[in-house]
């Protein structure tokens, strides 16, 4: 007891018998700290342990009624259908949802500041609470394969595409989980609740639509054809790509100031447009094609480039003026910052308007050549994600969580883009659209409107962009004596 | 090694227009216990937070053994034990398995993880609740376990915000306890506290911070035998008449104030800080009749203390360190140094 007669701190206390810590040993050391804890609290949750025990139940139920109806034809298709719905049902609906307050939950108790203050990084907190879920999600995995044996029994299996379809489910639940992981950490309830909740409705429909189809589903992940590999590689290398942002987004919200998450996301953003682009141009894909597939690229991590706070600590410049004037000239671009994201934003626009300018000057008659729809449409689509990042400067003072006001705003406008729209073609005065035409999704409507010409559309939309582009720069340059005296303070605290 | 545990020097951290902590300066040196004193919303979580390199100054030098918490958090975070006025505990998680955690994540290994929760355990008197769910203990528990937690990395300096604060007065006791053993080692401790008497007790020296700014930095004793804000001292006077009859003489007396009544007599107060004057104040009572068994100057609690300088301050007699003059933090990137 602490009120004993000699207390004496830890530092002094001869070491007991370990009995008591025996069962410490459950995990090995070399498991990473933030899974043995996100497992241990993980398999004691009654929700994983419904979820397991439930498939079990409902398989070996399934399985029992199709043994002993074994002499029906399709036994083994029906089988193997079952063991889908339900195993998509755990894996894609159940277990991604179980990381939507996985961050929040942190946050709110203030247990970050106390894992931060440890070996722990904000990479290494993140990775936990996702490989964790992951982690049961394999287990729910591993735990279907006998059932899987018994059903190649009933033949007409295609172990192949069977086996490619429940590891692609797999795949897919490790992305939704996560996206889940990541958006967790926002401070908005909304935007943390409603996108898992819109993934996990989604899957759910679209499992109702592949068990309708379920041959050609099937079809499909035998991957027999060049078109099925390149649809397949593609959907998952985006997948991937959107997934690793969204991870990122709730490894930055919860990093202290002193780390850098953002250049090398930036960085990879960056290669995979370009090398996409490249991809893309030597296999001669449709020319308006490469833009468009270039911007959606960029979404996530110009979005998270405009939306991050513009303090910053000098040592985070540090490894960027350590390397001279090259180095000052580089950090403007990827220094953790809005101001630095503007600039960073306005390299891709410079990528993707090389794109289209180089389309739209080609002779009509060229394999590559970008007609003025095409080019309003993605001009338009530019401009919806600049006039938010506008709005967000000019709030600035009274915005904190500016990823979630970002949000809101890009659906507002597309929001009252719409309404507007509709309205003009109610009453059919689409010319009144031009009223509107500062909001960048009025032009997507402008477009197909009678008695507007697209290139007149196309001209706007370039110049309200030339505006709102010269606007952020403005911005990101009134902020460059912060920066400077970062970079300054920086190089002080290498001479000390 | 610096010659002081935590070194604070003009430092300021501004929220917008808020002015959190406002240019203070201040020096803990190693070894000793320091209380942290003051009002809610005075600064004194965001100077300890700060501390703890949790978060940044807007300007100033914040160090801890000598190294600077914007330019070396790693090391502060080495030498620091934190903490915090509330922390949530995890669901479906033991105590020592929360300790375990912690001290997987501290980097330790095998046995030596195993043996260091143990040691916590016993030093904290937690053993009998090891397998008890971290988030159903009682407040005191969860305290003697986040102190745990605090010490498994055998911090330099303990940084504690308002550790007794929802307390009861056994678990008081028996934090206070701890804290007293841990000053015993030679830890430095930072601890901030609403309860004044207990950090006047175990506190080498008190910190008085108000507004953002400190206001009073010496030690228990010094405060508890100053003068009241007006330069007076108050007498407990014990008189066999009735305490009537000594608030009547008191107010026939310009220089005396009856201030209470008590069940023999009354606590009185005397406008001057010279003993001399109470000498002569006594004389003139047993002239007049009083039949006095006691007189004795009443040593003032902290509280008495704290309260008296916050009057000081608002009538402006007091202003406490100055700060030097704020430059522009519209550039906000704290400095290193």
């Amino acid at each position: 007891m602490i009120m004993s007669d000699s207390p004496s701190s830890p530092t002094a206390v001869s070491p007991a018998e370990p009995s008591l810590l025996d069962r410490l040993n459950d995990f090995p050391d070399r498991l990473p700290t933030m899974l043995v804890k996100e497992l241990r609290q993980g398999l004691r949750a009654r929700t994983f342990v419904a979820v397991f025990l439930g498939l079990q139940l409902f398989l070996g139920l399934i399985m029992l009624i199709a043994t002993s109806a074994s002499g029906l034809n399709g036994a083994g298709e029906i089988v193997s259908r079952i063991i889908f719905l339900f195993f998509s049902l755990a894996v894609l609906f159940v277990q991604p949802l179980r990381g939507i307050n996985a961050l929040h939950a942190e946050i709110k108790s203030t247990t970050l500041d106390m894992m931060l203050l440890t070996k722990l990084n904000a990479t290494r907190i993140v990775a936990g609470k996702w490989s964790a879920i992951i982690g049961q999600t394999m287990l729910l995995f591993v735990s279907i394969i006998p059932y899987l044996i018994l059903r190649y029994f009933f033949g007409g299996m295609n172990l192949f595409a069977e086996l490619i379809a429940l590891c692609s489910i797999f795949f897919i639940s490790c992305c939704m989980t996560a996206i889940n992981v990541g958006i967790s950490g926002n401070a908005s309830i909304m935007l943390r609740g409603l996108l898992p909740l819109a993934l996990a409705i989604g899957s759910l429909l679209a499992m109702v639509v592949v068990m309708e189809d379920f041959d050609e589903f099937l079809d499909f992940f035998a991957l027999d054809r060049k078109s099925y590999i390149i649809v397949f590689f593609s959907m998952a290398g985006a997948a991937l790509y959107l997934s690793w942002f969204i991870f990122s987004l709730g490894v930055s919200t919860i990093a202290p100031m002193s780390e850098n998450h953002s250049t090398r996301n930036r960085l990879l953003g960056l290669a995979v447009i370009v090398i996409s682009v490249i991809i893309m141009m030597m296999n001669q894909a449709e020319w308006f094609l490469i833009p468009i597939i270039a911007g959606l690229l960029a979404i996530p991590s110009t979005l998270i480039a405009l939306t991050e706070r513009q303090e910053m600590l000098p040592r985070v410049t540090l490894p960027f003026t350590k390397r001279g004037a090259l180095g000052r000239l580089f950090g403007r671009f990827f220094y953790p910052c809005w101001s630095a994201g503007i600039l960073y934003t306005c390299l891709l626009l410079a990528i993707i308007y090389t794109l289209l300018l180089y389309g739209w000057f080609l002779p009509k008659t060229s394999f590559f050549y970008l007609g003025n729809e095409e080019f309003a449409i993605i001009n338009s689509l530019i401009g919806c994600m600049l006039f938010p990042a506008v709005c967000l400067l000019l709030l600035e003072k009274h915005i904190v969580n500016r990823i979630g006001v970002f949000i809101v705003l890009l659906v507002s406008c597309f929001a009252l883009a719409s309404a507007i729209s509709a309205v003009a073609y109610d009453t059919d005065n689409q010319p009144a659209l031009w009223i509107f035409c500062w909001l960048p999704p009025i032009q997507l409507f402008m477009i197909d409107a009678r008695n507007i010409d697209e290139k007149n559309v196309m001209m706007a939309g370039i110049a309200l962009n030339v505006i709102l582009i010269v606007f952020l720069l403005i911005r990101a340059f009134m902020k460059w004596p912060t920066i400077r005296k970062a970079e300054e303070d920086a190089l002080l605290m290498e001479r000390q | 090694m610096s010659s002081h545990a935590i070194r604070v020097h003009n430092l300021y951290r501004y929220f917008g227009a808020l002015k959190a902590v406002n240019g203070v300066s201040f020096e803990i040196p190693h070894g000793s216990v320091c209380g942290f004193v003051g009002a809610n919303g005075a600064g004194k979580t965001t100077t300890m937070r700060i501390l703890a390199s949790l978060d940044y100054p807007t300007l100033g030098v914040a160090e801890v053994c000598g190294y600077n918490v914007v330019s070396h958090p790693e090391e502060v975070r080495r030498l620091i034990g934190w903490m915090p006025d509330h922390f949530g505990n995890y669901e479906h998680m033991t105590v020592v398995e929360y300790l375990d955690f912690y001290a997987r994540a501290l980097g330790y290994k095998g046995k030596e993880r195993r043996l260091r929760v143990q040691e916590i355990m016993e030093f904290t008197d937690l053993v009998p609740l090891a397998e008890r769910f971290s988030n159903k203990l009682s407040k005191g528990n969860t305290q003697r376990l986040g102190l745990g937690r605090a010490l498994l990395q055998d911090p330099q300096v303990l940084i504690m915000d308002e550790p007794a604060a929802g307390l009861d007065p056994k678990a008081r006791v028996e934090l206070k306890s701890l804290i007293r053993v841990l000053a015993q080692e030679g830890k430095t401790i930072f601890i901030s506290s609403h309860i004044l008497s207990e950090l006047g007790e175990m506190c080498d020296s008190l910190l008085f911070i108000n507004g953002g700014r400190i206001v009073h930095h010496g030690d228990a004793e010094s405060m508890k035998q100053s003068t009241d804000a007006a330069g007076g001292f108050l007498y407990d006077v014990q008189v066999l008449n009735s305490s009537d009859a000594l608030s009547a003489w008191c107010l026939l007396h310009p220089k005396v104030e009856f201030m209470e009544s008590r069940k023999k007599g009354g606590r009185i107060r005397i406008d001057s800080p010279h003993l001399d004057d109470a000498a002569e104040i006594l004389q003139r009572m047993v002239k007049d009749g009083l039949k006095i068994t006691e007189f004795h100057r009443e040593e003032r609690n902290l509280e008495d203390a704290f309260i008296d300088m916050l009057g000081k301050i608002e009538r402006g007699e007091l202003a406490g360190q100055k700060p030097p003059p704020m430059p522009d933090t519209s550039a906000f990137n704290p400095p290193v140094s």
